[in-house]
Protein backbone atom coordinates (compact mmCIF):
# COMPACT_ATOMS: atom_id res chain seq x y z
CA UNK A 1 0.00 0.00 0.00
CA UNK A 2 1.16 3.48 -0.87
CA UNK A 3 -0.29 5.00 2.27
CA UNK A 4 2.33 3.41 4.45
CA UNK A 5 4.98 5.52 2.83
CA UNK A 6 3.37 8.65 4.13
CA UNK A 7 5.35 10.11 6.99
CA UNK A 8 2.91 10.94 9.75
CA UNK A 9 5.70 11.89 12.13
CA UNK A 10 6.51 14.93 10.06
CA UNK A 11 2.85 15.87 10.04
CA UNK A 12 2.46 15.72 13.81
CA UNK A 13 5.69 17.69 14.25
CA UNK A 14 4.42 20.39 11.94
CA UNK A 15 1.04 20.35 13.71
CA UNK A 16 2.73 20.82 17.07
CA UNK A 17 4.97 23.60 15.80
CA UNK A 18 2.18 25.53 14.07
CA UNK A 19 -0.28 25.34 16.95
CA UNK A 20 2.25 26.36 19.57
CA UNK A 21 3.28 29.25 17.32
CA UNK A 22 -0.34 30.30 17.17
CA UNK A 23 -0.79 30.19 20.93
CA UNK A 24 2.34 32.21 21.45
CA UNK A 25 1.22 34.82 18.95
CA UNK A 26 -2.28 35.16 20.44
CA UNK A 27 -0.74 35.51 23.92
CA UNK A 28 1.42 38.40 22.76
CA UNK A 29 -1.65 40.60 22.23
CA UNK A 30 -2.60 42.78 25.19
CA UNK A 31 -6.13 42.66 26.58
CA UNK A 32 -6.90 45.85 24.64
CA UNK A 33 -5.12 44.88 21.43
CA UNK A 34 -6.85 41.52 21.24
CA UNK A 35 -10.21 43.30 20.98
CA UNK A 36 -9.12 46.12 18.68
CA UNK A 37 -10.50 46.15 15.15
CA UNK A 38 -7.38 46.72 13.03
CA UNK A 39 -9.12 48.01 9.93
CA UNK A 40 -12.62 48.14 8.46
CA UNK A 41 -14.31 44.74 7.88
CA UNK A 42 -11.53 42.86 9.63
CA UNK A 43 -11.85 40.49 12.56
CA UNK A 44 -10.13 41.27 15.82
CA UNK A 45 -7.39 38.93 17.02
CA UNK A 46 -9.83 37.47 19.56
CA UNK A 47 -12.33 36.77 16.79
CA UNK A 48 -9.68 35.03 14.71
CA UNK A 49 -8.80 32.91 17.73
CA UNK A 50 -12.43 31.97 18.29
CA UNK A 51 -12.78 31.07 14.63
CA UNK A 52 -9.76 28.75 14.84
CA UNK A 53 -11.04 27.25 18.09
CA UNK A 54 -14.38 26.46 16.47
CA UNK A 55 -12.68 25.07 13.40
CA UNK A 56 -10.51 22.81 15.60
CA UNK A 57 -13.55 21.52 17.47
CA UNK A 58 -15.27 20.74 14.17
CA UNK A 59 -12.21 18.88 12.90
CA UNK A 60 -11.88 16.91 16.13
CA UNK A 61 -15.49 15.81 15.85
CA UNK A 62 -14.94 14.76 12.24
CA UNK A 63 -11.82 12.85 13.22
CA UNK A 64 -13.83 10.87 15.76
CA UNK A 65 -16.41 9.81 13.17
CA UNK A 66 -16.17 6.35 11.81
CA UNK A 67 -14.88 6.55 8.25
CA UNK A 68 -14.50 4.38 5.18
CA UNK A 69 -11.12 3.14 4.12
CA UNK A 70 -9.69 5.57 1.64
CA UNK A 71 -9.91 4.29 -1.92
CA UNK A 72 -7.21 6.48 -3.43
CA UNK A 73 -4.13 8.13 -2.02
CA UNK A 74 -4.79 9.37 1.50
CA UNK A 75 -2.80 12.53 0.79
CA UNK A 76 -4.36 13.31 -2.57
CA UNK A 77 -5.82 16.66 -1.50
CA UNK A 78 -2.85 17.90 0.53
CA UNK A 79 -1.34 19.96 -2.29
CA UNK A 80 -4.71 21.50 -3.13
CA UNK A 81 -5.27 22.51 0.53
CA UNK A 82 -1.79 23.94 0.79
CA UNK A 83 -2.21 26.06 -2.32
CA UNK A 84 -5.61 27.28 -1.24
CA UNK A 85 -4.76 28.30 2.33
CA UNK A 86 -1.24 29.53 1.88
CA UNK A 87 -2.10 31.86 -0.97
CA UNK A 88 -2.44 35.02 1.11
CA UNK A 89 -3.50 37.09 -1.88
CA UNK A 90 -6.93 35.49 -2.15
CA UNK A 91 -9.75 36.25 0.25
CA UNK A 92 -11.49 33.17 1.63
CA UNK A 93 -14.94 33.14 3.13
CA UNK A 94 -15.34 31.26 6.39
CA UNK A 95 -18.26 28.82 6.60
CA UNK A 96 -21.00 30.32 8.77
CA UNK A 97 -20.80 27.70 11.56
CA UNK A 98 -17.29 28.73 12.54
CA UNK A 99 -17.77 32.49 12.35
CA UNK A 100 -16.84 34.43 15.51
CA UNK A 101 -19.77 35.17 17.80
CA UNK A 102 -18.80 38.13 19.97
CA UNK A 103 -17.44 41.66 19.84
CA UNK A 104 -15.42 41.72 23.05
CA UNK A 105 -13.60 38.76 24.56
CA UNK A 106 -11.50 38.23 27.63
CA UNK A 107 -8.01 37.30 26.59
CA UNK A 108 -7.62 34.65 29.26
CA UNK A 109 -10.74 32.82 28.08
CA UNK A 110 -9.85 33.13 24.41
CA UNK A 111 -6.51 31.43 25.08
CA UNK A 112 -7.93 28.80 27.41
CA UNK A 113 -10.48 27.62 24.81
CA UNK A 114 -7.97 27.76 21.99
CA UNK A 115 -5.48 25.71 24.00
CA UNK A 116 -8.14 23.17 24.88
CA UNK A 117 -9.26 22.79 21.26
CA UNK A 118 -5.65 22.20 20.19
CA UNK A 119 -4.96 19.67 22.96
CA UNK A 120 -8.06 17.65 22.11
CA UNK A 121 -7.27 17.73 18.42
CA UNK A 122 -3.74 16.45 19.02
CA UNK A 123 -4.92 13.81 21.44
CA UNK A 124 -7.53 12.46 19.07
CA UNK A 125 -5.22 12.54 16.07
CA UNK A 126 -2.77 10.25 17.86
CA UNK A 127 -5.20 7.42 18.37
CA UNK A 128 -7.16 7.17 15.14
CA UNK A 129 -6.62 5.66 11.73
CA UNK A 130 -5.60 8.63 9.56
CA UNK A 131 -6.28 6.74 6.34
CA UNK A 132 -10.05 6.76 6.65
CA UNK A 133 -12.27 9.06 4.62
CA UNK A 134 -15.04 11.04 6.26
CA UNK A 135 -17.38 13.79 5.17
CA UNK A 136 -16.76 17.27 6.63
CA UNK A 137 -19.39 20.03 6.32
CA UNK A 138 -16.94 22.50 4.80
CA UNK A 139 -14.23 20.32 3.29
CA UNK A 140 -16.40 17.58 1.78
CA UNK A 141 -15.05 14.05 1.35
CA UNK A 142 -11.65 14.06 2.98
CA UNK A 143 -9.24 11.71 4.65
CA UNK A 144 -8.37 12.29 8.29
CA UNK A 145 -4.77 12.74 7.26
CA UNK A 146 -5.76 15.49 4.83
CA UNK A 147 -7.81 17.09 7.58
CA UNK A 148 -4.72 17.41 9.80
CA UNK A 149 -2.90 19.01 6.90
CA UNK A 150 -5.84 21.36 6.62
CA UNK A 151 -5.40 22.28 10.30
CA UNK A 152 -1.73 23.12 9.69
CA UNK A 153 -2.33 25.25 6.58
CA UNK A 154 -5.46 26.92 7.92
CA UNK A 155 -3.63 27.82 11.13
CA UNK A 156 -0.63 29.10 9.19
CA UNK A 157 -2.92 31.28 7.13
CA UNK A 158 -4.35 32.81 10.28
CA UNK A 159 -0.91 33.24 11.83
CA UNK A 160 -0.04 35.32 8.81
CA UNK A 161 -3.21 37.36 9.33
CA UNK A 162 -2.63 37.73 13.09
CA UNK A 163 0.87 39.06 12.54
CA UNK A 164 -0.57 41.80 10.36
CA UNK A 165 -3.30 42.53 12.92
CA UNK A 166 -0.71 42.63 15.69
CA UNK A 167 1.36 45.27 13.94
CA UNK A 168 -1.65 47.50 13.34
CA UNK A 169 -3.30 47.14 16.75
CA UNK A 170 -0.03 47.59 18.59
CA UNK A 171 0.51 50.91 16.81
CA UNK A 172 -3.11 51.83 17.34
CA UNK A 173 -3.14 51.23 21.06
CA UNK A 174 0.18 52.99 21.48
CA UNK A 175 -1.10 55.92 19.39
CA UNK A 176 -4.81 56.03 20.13
CA UNK A 177 -7.14 57.49 17.51
CA UNK A 178 -6.55 61.16 16.92
CA UNK A 179 -8.79 63.34 19.04
CA UNK A 180 -10.72 66.32 17.81
CA UNK A 181 -10.37 69.13 20.30
CA UNK A 182 -12.53 72.22 20.44
CA UNK A 183 -10.69 75.15 22.00
CA UNK A 184 -12.81 78.15 22.94
CA UNK A 185 -12.81 81.26 25.07
CA UNK A 186 -16.26 81.57 26.60
CA UNK A 187 -18.08 83.91 28.95
CA UNK A 188 -19.41 82.61 32.26
CA UNK A 189 -22.85 82.39 30.65
CA UNK A 190 -21.56 80.22 27.81
CA UNK A 191 -21.08 82.61 24.88
CA UNK A 192 -18.13 82.60 22.49
CA UNK A 193 -18.98 86.05 21.11
CA UNK A 194 -21.43 88.82 21.90
CA UNK A 195 -24.62 89.27 19.87
CA UNK A 196 -22.75 91.61 17.49
CA UNK A 197 -19.77 89.30 17.35
CA UNK A 198 -17.86 91.16 20.10
CA UNK A 199 -14.76 89.41 21.36
CA UNK A 200 -13.26 92.33 23.27
CA UNK A 201 -14.10 90.62 26.58
CA UNK A 202 -11.63 87.78 26.02
CA UNK A 203 -8.71 88.03 28.41
CA UNK A 204 -5.44 87.34 26.62
CA UNK A 205 -2.22 87.88 28.51
CA UNK A 206 1.18 86.17 28.34
CA UNK A 207 0.16 83.35 30.70
CA UNK A 208 -2.99 82.48 28.75
CA UNK A 209 -1.29 82.92 25.38
CA UNK A 210 1.53 80.63 26.43
CA UNK A 211 -0.95 78.00 27.58
CA UNK A 212 -2.70 78.24 24.20
CA UNK A 213 0.64 77.82 22.41
CA UNK A 214 1.44 74.75 24.50
CA UNK A 215 -1.93 73.31 23.62
CA UNK A 216 -1.44 74.14 19.94
CA UNK A 217 1.86 72.28 20.03
CA UNK A 218 0.07 69.06 20.97
CA UNK A 219 -1.88 69.04 17.70
CA UNK A 220 -0.71 68.72 14.12
CA UNK A 221 -3.83 69.82 12.27
CA UNK A 222 -5.92 72.96 12.58
CA UNK A 223 -9.58 72.86 11.55
CA UNK A 224 -11.37 76.03 10.47
CA UNK A 225 -14.76 77.14 9.25
CA UNK A 226 -14.78 79.48 6.25
CA UNK A 227 -15.09 82.77 8.15
CA UNK A 228 -12.35 82.08 10.67
CA UNK A 229 -10.14 80.71 7.90
CA UNK A 230 -10.53 83.85 5.80
CA UNK A 231 -9.77 86.02 8.81
CA UNK A 232 -6.65 84.00 9.63
CA UNK A 233 -5.50 83.88 6.02
CA UNK A 234 -5.72 87.63 5.59
CA UNK A 235 -4.10 88.40 8.95
CA UNK A 236 -1.29 86.02 9.95
CA UNK A 237 0.83 86.19 6.77
CA UNK A 238 1.00 89.99 7.23
CA UNK A 239 2.31 89.50 10.79
CA UNK A 240 5.27 87.57 9.38
CA UNK A 241 6.41 90.52 7.28
CA UNK A 242 5.46 93.27 9.71
CA UNK A 243 8.59 94.67 11.46
CA UNK A 244 6.44 95.68 14.46
CA UNK A 245 5.28 92.13 15.26
CA UNK A 246 6.11 90.88 18.75
CA UNK A 247 7.99 87.66 19.44
CA UNK A 248 4.80 85.82 20.47
CA UNK A 249 2.96 87.05 17.37
CA UNK A 250 5.80 85.97 15.10
CA UNK A 251 5.92 82.59 16.77
CA UNK A 252 2.23 81.98 16.29
CA UNK A 253 2.25 83.39 12.74
CA UNK A 254 4.94 80.90 11.77
CA UNK A 255 3.07 78.09 13.53
CA UNK A 256 -0.14 78.87 11.62
CA UNK A 257 1.81 79.11 8.38
CA UNK A 258 3.39 75.68 8.84
CA UNK A 259 0.61 73.65 10.39
CA UNK A 260 -1.59 71.37 8.33
CA UNK A 261 -4.87 73.26 7.86
CA UNK A 262 -8.28 71.96 6.86
CA UNK A 263 -11.07 74.31 5.88
CA UNK A 264 -14.67 73.16 5.89
CA UNK A 265 -16.84 75.13 3.50
CA UNK A 266 -19.57 74.41 1.00
CA UNK A 267 -19.08 77.71 -0.83
CA UNK A 268 -15.31 78.14 -1.15
CA UNK A 269 -14.00 76.97 -4.54
CA UNK A 270 -10.37 76.64 -3.61
CA UNK A 271 -7.85 77.46 -0.89
CA UNK A 272 -4.53 79.15 -1.53
CA UNK A 273 -2.75 79.17 1.81
CA UNK A 274 0.25 77.01 2.51
CA UNK A 275 -0.52 73.42 3.73
CA UNK A 276 -4.26 73.87 3.41
CA UNK A 277 -6.91 71.54 2.08
CA UNK A 278 -10.59 72.19 1.52
CA UNK A 279 -13.39 69.80 2.51
CA UNK A 280 -16.69 70.72 0.91
CA UNK A 281 -18.99 67.88 1.95
CA UNK A 282 -19.39 64.60 3.88
CA UNK A 283 -17.82 66.04 7.02
CA UNK A 284 -18.50 62.89 8.98
CA UNK A 285 -16.82 60.49 6.52
CA UNK A 286 -13.87 62.81 6.01
CA UNK A 287 -13.34 63.16 9.74
CA UNK A 288 -13.55 59.41 10.28
CA UNK A 289 -10.85 58.98 7.63
CA UNK A 290 -8.68 61.67 9.20
CA UNK A 291 -9.07 60.14 12.65
CA UNK A 292 -7.83 56.79 11.39
CA UNK A 293 -4.69 58.26 9.91
CA UNK A 294 -1.65 58.31 12.13
CA UNK A 295 -0.86 61.66 13.71
CA UNK A 296 -1.49 63.93 16.64
CA UNK A 297 -4.80 65.45 17.62
CA UNK A 298 -6.68 67.97 15.50
CA UNK A 299 -8.01 71.21 16.92
CA UNK A 300 -10.85 73.48 15.89
CA UNK A 301 -9.82 77.08 16.30
CA UNK A 302 -12.62 79.59 16.80
CA UNK A 303 -15.16 78.71 14.09
CA UNK A 304 -18.33 78.55 16.23
CA UNK A 305 -20.56 77.37 13.40
CA UNK A 306 -18.17 74.57 12.43
CA UNK A 307 -17.98 73.63 16.13
CA UNK A 308 -21.79 73.41 16.24
CA UNK A 309 -21.84 71.08 13.20
CA UNK A 310 -19.15 68.89 14.70
CA UNK A 311 -20.96 68.89 18.04
CA UNK A 312 -24.23 67.80 16.44
CA UNK A 313 -22.41 64.97 14.64
CA UNK A 314 -20.81 63.91 17.93
CA UNK A 315 -17.33 64.40 16.48
CA UNK A 316 -15.74 66.38 19.30
CA UNK A 317 -13.69 64.27 21.71
CA UNK A 318 -12.32 66.96 23.95
CA UNK A 319 -13.32 70.47 24.99
CA UNK A 320 -10.83 73.07 26.15
CA UNK A 321 -12.92 75.87 27.55
CA UNK A 322 -11.40 79.03 28.96
CA UNK A 323 -14.13 80.56 31.09
CA UNK A 324 -13.64 84.33 31.31
CA UNK A 325 -14.78 86.31 34.37
CA UNK A 326 -17.51 88.07 32.49
CA UNK A 327 -21.22 87.77 31.83
CA UNK A 328 -22.35 88.78 28.32
CA UNK A 329 -26.09 88.26 28.68
CA UNK A 330 -26.50 87.44 25.00
CA UNK A 331 -24.48 86.26 22.03
CA UNK A 332 -23.32 83.19 20.12
CA UNK A 333 -23.36 80.17 22.45
CA UNK A 334 -20.65 77.50 22.43
CA UNK A 335 -23.20 74.72 22.88
CA UNK A 336 -25.99 75.16 20.37
CA UNK A 337 -28.79 73.02 18.89
CA UNK A 338 -27.63 69.97 20.76
CA UNK A 339 -30.33 67.33 20.59
CA UNK A 340 -29.56 65.98 24.04
CA UNK A 341 -27.29 66.84 26.93
CA UNK A 342 -23.57 66.52 26.36
CA UNK A 343 -22.07 64.65 29.29
CA UNK A 344 -18.48 65.43 30.00
CA UNK A 345 -15.68 64.05 32.09
CA UNK A 346 -13.58 66.65 33.88
CA UNK A 347 -9.89 65.97 33.22
CA UNK A 348 -8.45 69.05 34.90
CA UNK A 349 -8.70 72.77 35.39
CA UNK A 350 -6.19 75.57 35.40
CA UNK A 351 -6.67 78.90 37.12
CA UNK A 352 -4.98 81.83 35.41
CA UNK A 353 -3.86 84.95 37.26
CA UNK A 354 -6.17 87.13 35.18
CA UNK A 355 -9.23 85.31 36.53
CA UNK A 356 -9.78 82.97 33.59
CA UNK A 357 -10.31 79.29 34.44
CA UNK A 358 -9.29 76.73 31.81
CA UNK A 359 -11.45 73.60 31.83
CA UNK A 360 -10.40 70.41 30.09
CA UNK A 361 -13.21 67.96 29.45
CA UNK A 362 -13.49 64.71 27.54
CA UNK A 363 -16.79 63.87 25.87
CA UNK A 364 -18.52 60.82 27.37
CA UNK A 365 -19.88 58.82 24.44
CA UNK B 1 -21.79 94.16 57.28
CA UNK B 2 -23.13 90.73 56.39
CA UNK B 3 -22.57 89.56 52.86
CA UNK B 4 -25.10 87.90 50.57
CA UNK B 5 -23.82 84.70 49.01
CA UNK B 6 -25.27 82.95 46.00
CA UNK B 7 -24.85 79.16 45.91
CA UNK B 8 -26.08 77.51 42.75
CA UNK B 9 -25.50 74.47 40.55
CA UNK B 10 -24.80 75.49 36.98
CA UNK B 11 -24.21 73.62 33.71
CA UNK B 12 -20.98 74.09 31.73
CA UNK B 13 -22.90 76.39 29.43
CA UNK B 14 -24.18 78.56 32.26
CA UNK B 15 -27.74 77.36 32.92
CA UNK B 16 -29.25 76.72 36.35
CA UNK B 17 -32.09 74.57 34.99
CA UNK B 18 -33.46 73.14 31.79
CA UNK B 19 -36.06 75.16 29.81
CA UNK B 20 -38.75 73.91 32.21
CA UNK B 21 -36.50 73.99 35.24
CA UNK B 22 -35.31 70.37 34.80
CA UNK B 23 -32.44 69.36 37.06
CA UNK B 24 -31.71 65.98 35.41
CA UNK B 25 -28.31 67.21 34.20
CA UNK B 26 -26.97 67.66 37.72
CA UNK B 27 -24.24 65.52 39.20
CA UNK B 28 -25.73 64.21 42.46
CA UNK B 29 -22.92 61.92 43.47
CA UNK B 30 -20.77 64.38 45.41
CA UNK B 31 -17.36 63.44 46.77
CA UNK B 32 -16.57 64.01 50.45
CA UNK B 33 -14.50 67.09 49.83
CA UNK B 34 -17.36 68.80 48.02
CA UNK B 35 -19.80 67.80 50.77
CA UNK B 36 -17.46 69.28 53.35
CA UNK B 37 -17.06 72.46 51.32
CA UNK B 38 -20.81 72.96 51.03
CA UNK B 39 -21.28 72.14 54.74
CA UNK B 40 -18.77 74.83 55.68
CA UNK B 41 -20.42 77.29 53.34
CA UNK B 42 -23.77 76.51 54.93
CA UNK B 43 -22.34 77.01 58.42
CA UNK B 44 -21.10 80.47 57.45
CA UNK B 45 -24.69 81.70 57.08
CA UNK B 46 -27.68 81.97 59.39
CA UNK B 47 -30.32 83.30 56.97
CA UNK B 48 -31.69 82.03 53.69
CA UNK B 49 -33.40 84.25 51.13
CA UNK B 50 -36.23 82.68 49.16
CA UNK B 51 -38.30 83.84 46.23
CA UNK B 52 -42.02 83.34 46.89
CA UNK B 53 -42.41 80.75 44.11
CA UNK B 54 -39.85 78.28 45.42
CA UNK B 55 -40.66 78.69 49.12
CA UNK B 56 -43.45 76.14 49.26
CA UNK B 57 -41.37 73.40 47.58
CA UNK B 58 -38.22 74.25 49.53
CA UNK B 59 -39.84 74.10 52.95
CA UNK B 60 -42.00 71.05 52.34
CA UNK B 61 -39.04 69.14 50.86
CA UNK B 62 -36.74 69.75 53.83
CA UNK B 63 -39.57 69.23 56.32
CA UNK B 64 -40.14 65.76 54.93
CA UNK B 65 -36.40 65.00 54.92
CA UNK B 66 -36.13 65.66 58.67
CA UNK B 67 -38.98 63.29 59.53
CA UNK B 68 -36.53 60.43 58.96
CA UNK B 69 -33.33 60.48 60.99
CA UNK B 70 -31.80 57.89 58.64
CA UNK B 71 -32.19 60.09 55.60
CA UNK B 72 -28.67 60.86 54.30
CA UNK B 73 -29.75 64.50 53.91
CA UNK B 74 -31.03 64.71 57.49
CA UNK B 75 -28.26 66.92 58.89
CA UNK B 76 -28.43 69.32 56.00
CA UNK B 77 -32.24 69.37 56.11
CA UNK B 78 -32.12 70.23 59.80
CA UNK B 79 -29.96 73.24 59.01
CA UNK B 80 -32.35 74.35 56.28
CA UNK B 81 -35.30 74.18 58.64
CA UNK B 82 -33.54 75.76 61.64
CA UNK B 83 -32.01 78.73 59.84
CA UNK B 84 -34.04 81.87 59.46
CA UNK B 85 -35.73 82.15 56.10
CA UNK B 86 -36.78 85.40 54.50
CA UNK B 87 -39.46 85.05 51.85
CA UNK B 88 -39.78 87.85 49.30
CA UNK B 89 -43.41 88.36 48.39
CA UNK B 90 -45.84 91.06 47.40
CA UNK B 91 -48.93 88.83 47.72
CA UNK B 92 -48.60 86.72 50.88
CA UNK B 93 -50.18 88.23 53.99
CA UNK B 94 -48.38 86.28 56.67
CA UNK B 95 -45.91 83.43 56.97
CA UNK B 96 -47.27 79.99 57.77
CA UNK B 97 -43.89 78.36 58.10
CA UNK B 98 -41.57 78.00 61.09
CA UNK B 99 -38.47 80.22 61.29
CA UNK B 100 -39.73 82.22 58.35
CA UNK B 101 -40.43 85.90 57.93
CA UNK B 102 -41.85 87.81 54.99
CA UNK B 103 -40.15 90.69 53.19
CA UNK B 104 -42.79 92.65 51.35
CA UNK B 105 -41.01 95.86 50.54
CA UNK B 106 -38.61 96.81 47.78
CA UNK B 107 -36.02 94.07 47.24
CA UNK B 108 -33.02 96.40 47.35
CA UNK B 109 -34.10 98.09 50.58
CA UNK B 110 -35.07 94.84 52.27
CA UNK B 111 -31.80 93.11 51.41
CA UNK B 112 -29.71 96.09 52.45
CA UNK B 113 -31.60 96.22 55.77
CA UNK B 114 -30.90 92.52 56.34
CA UNK B 115 -27.22 92.98 55.59
CA UNK B 116 -26.97 95.67 58.27
CA UNK B 117 -28.36 93.39 60.97
CA UNK B 118 -25.88 91.50 63.16
CA UNK B 119 -25.28 87.81 62.60
CA UNK B 120 -23.67 85.43 60.17
CA UNK B 121 -23.84 85.84 56.41
CA UNK B 122 -26.92 85.40 54.21
CA UNK B 123 -27.35 82.88 51.41
CA UNK B 124 -29.64 82.42 48.41
CA UNK B 125 -30.07 79.21 46.40
CA UNK B 126 -32.69 80.19 43.82
CA UNK B 127 -34.90 80.24 41.91
CA UNK B 128 -33.69 81.59 38.62
CA UNK B 129 -35.91 84.71 38.43
CA UNK B 130 -35.37 85.74 42.02
CA UNK B 131 -31.60 85.32 41.81
CA UNK B 132 -31.58 87.11 38.50
CA UNK B 133 -33.24 90.14 40.08
CA UNK B 134 -30.76 90.08 42.96
CA UNK B 135 -27.84 90.06 40.50
CA UNK B 136 -29.42 92.80 38.42
CA UNK B 137 -29.69 94.98 41.52
CA UNK B 138 -26.05 94.33 42.50
CA UNK B 139 -27.12 92.73 45.79
CA UNK B 140 -25.03 89.54 45.58
CA UNK B 141 -21.59 89.92 47.17
CA UNK B 142 -20.17 86.47 46.47
CA UNK B 143 -21.09 83.95 43.78
CA UNK B 144 -20.44 80.27 44.47
CA UNK B 145 -21.14 78.56 41.16
CA UNK B 146 -20.79 74.79 41.13
CA UNK B 147 -20.11 73.93 37.49
CA UNK B 148 -21.51 70.49 36.62
CA UNK B 149 -19.81 68.45 33.86
CA UNK B 150 -22.72 68.68 31.43
CA UNK B 151 -23.79 71.02 28.65
CA UNK B 152 -27.53 71.30 28.17
CA UNK B 153 -27.76 73.78 25.27
CA UNK B 154 -30.78 75.67 26.54
CA UNK B 155 -32.41 76.57 29.82
CA UNK B 156 -32.88 79.02 32.67
CA UNK B 157 -30.24 81.68 33.20
CA UNK B 158 -29.59 83.88 36.21
CA UNK B 159 -27.52 86.40 34.26
CA UNK B 160 -28.71 89.57 32.61
CA UNK B 161 -26.48 92.22 31.09
CA UNK B 162 -22.82 92.40 30.38
CA UNK B 163 -20.98 92.46 33.72
CA UNK B 164 -17.41 91.93 34.76
CA UNK B 165 -16.63 89.65 37.68
CA UNK B 166 -13.57 89.06 39.77
CA UNK B 167 -12.48 85.47 40.26
CA UNK B 168 -11.79 84.78 43.95
CA UNK B 169 -10.92 81.12 43.57
CA UNK B 170 -11.72 77.97 41.67
CA UNK B 171 -11.65 74.44 43.09
CA UNK B 172 -12.00 71.27 41.02
CA UNK B 173 -13.64 68.38 42.89
CA UNK B 174 -12.99 64.73 42.08
CA UNK B 175 -16.66 64.07 41.30
CA UNK B 176 -16.29 66.37 38.29
CA UNK B 177 -17.86 69.50 39.74
CA UNK B 178 -15.79 72.70 39.78
CA UNK B 179 -16.42 75.58 42.13
CA UNK B 180 -16.07 79.01 40.58
CA UNK B 181 -16.14 81.68 43.25
CA UNK B 182 -16.57 85.26 41.99
CA UNK B 183 -17.20 88.71 43.35
CA UNK B 184 -19.06 91.17 41.17
CA UNK B 185 -16.98 94.15 40.12
CA UNK B 186 -18.94 97.07 41.38
CA UNK B 187 -17.29 99.71 39.28
CA UNK B 188 -20.41 101.29 37.83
Amino acid sequence: MITEKINTKELSASLAKTTSGLLQLVSSFSEKEINTIPFKDSWTAAQVAEHITRSNIGITQALLKEGKTSSGNADERVQELKELFLNFETRLQSPKFILPTQDIYRKEIVIRYLQKSIDQLKQVSNKINLFETVSHPALGEITKLEMLHFVVYHTQRHIHQLKKIFQITATKTKNPMRHIISFMHVSLDGFVAGSRGEMDWITMDDEIFEDAINLANTVDTALYGRITYQMMESYWPTVLINPLSTKNELYHAQWVEDIHKIVFSKTLESVEWNNTILIKENIEDEITKLKQQPGKSMMIFGSPRLTHSFMQLGLIDEYRININPVVLGDGIPLFKNISDKINLKLLNTKTFKAGVVGFRYETIK
Amino acid sequence: MRTLKLQVQISVDGFVGGPKGELDWMQWDWDDELKKYVDDLTDSVDSILLGRKMTEGFISYWSSVITDANNPEFDFGKKMIDKQKVVFTKTLKKSEWANTVLAKGDVVQEVNELKKQPGKDIIVYGGANFVSSLIKNNLIDQLYLFVNPTAIGNGLSIFNDRTNLKLVKSIPFSCGIVLLNYKPQKNK
